[in-house]
């Protein structure tokens, strides 16, 4: 596979539901009620229950290891958190990530990922450097 | 609520916690995320930080329960991998107060607890939001 600067990878899409935030908060020790509970959330002003940021994070970097190969060692990854990602009960929330080449030499790529979540931008100037 | 200052900037902290790379808690980490389980994803170092911040900032009058995450950095100089002990060292980059809200960069140095070689930087914004009027 090649990496060149400007290639788009295909959309990669993950859903999202309350089973898996508690399984997220039990691997990664972020209990807070705000991710798993919706009385509490609604309490504190948010609309439901929100998936961890850590979580779209992890998957942003589960989509680009999918488009890149998941042998490929990230060096560099990092994004803002810029809306929640609400998560009803019983629902699958699907969140759409699409990515892009921006930089690539010396057998490392710099890849910028744009994460949607029913066309809201979620995740905000993420990007991800790999070596290739 | 207690009132902070640019003072902080340069706060350091240590972890009491042995950060251990467990295949356990590995595997558990990837499950959660559907990765295969034999690569440590390039996220898994939050399981320490997040633990590192939440003993350090509310020593310093930080009030976890008003807590969102701002941003998250990370930067690794080697893969990780099972069996990994790592020591770890945080200390708060930056730090200002806007609109009612405090924002709070902390960097966290993980590194071989053997030989001391630099394994991993991560860095959060996390986002103290002011008590409501």
């Amino acid at each position: 596979m090649s990496f060149d600067i400007g290639h788009e990878f295909n959309k990669a899409t993950f859903f999202v539901n309350r089973d898996k935030l508690r399984a997220y908060a039990d691997a990664s020790g972020d209990q807070n009620p705000i991710h798993q509970d919706e009385d509490f959330a609604k309490s504190v002003g948010l609309p439901n229950v929100i998936a961890h940021g850590m979580y779209t994070m992890a998957l942003a970097g589960e989509a680009v290891r999918s488009w890149i190969g998941d042998d490929k060692s990230i060096i560099e990854f990092s994004t803002r958190f810029t809306k929640p990602v609400v998560v009803p009960v019983n629902q699958e929330v699907p969140i759409e990530f699409t990515g892009k080449i921006v930089e690539a030499n010396h057998g490392e790529i710099a890849v910028e990922v744009s994460a949607l979540c029913e066309g809201i931008k979620v995740l905000g100037q993420t990007r991800v450097r790999a070596r290739v | 609520m207690s009132s902070h200052g640019p003072e902080l900037v340069g706060r350091r902290f240590s972890s009491s916690h042995r950060n251990h790379i467990t295949a356990e808690a590995l595997a558990a980490f990837a499950r959660a995320i559907g990765a295969r389980a034999d690569l440590a994803p390039p996220t898994f170092l939050i399981t320490f930080s997040v633990r590192a911040a939440e003993e350090f900032l509310p020593s310093l009058g930080f009030d976890w329960s008003r807590v969102v995450h701002g941003d998250q950095r990370f930067k690794h100089y080697r893969n990780l991998k099972v069996d990994d002990l790592l020591s770890s060292v945080s200390e708060i980059e930056s730090y200002k107060s806007m609109a009612g809200n405090e924002f709070v960069t902390v960097r966290t140095d993980f590194a071989e607890s053997k030989s001391g070689d630099l394994v991993s930087s991560t860095w959060s914004t996390l986002v103290f939001r002011g008590a409501p009027a």
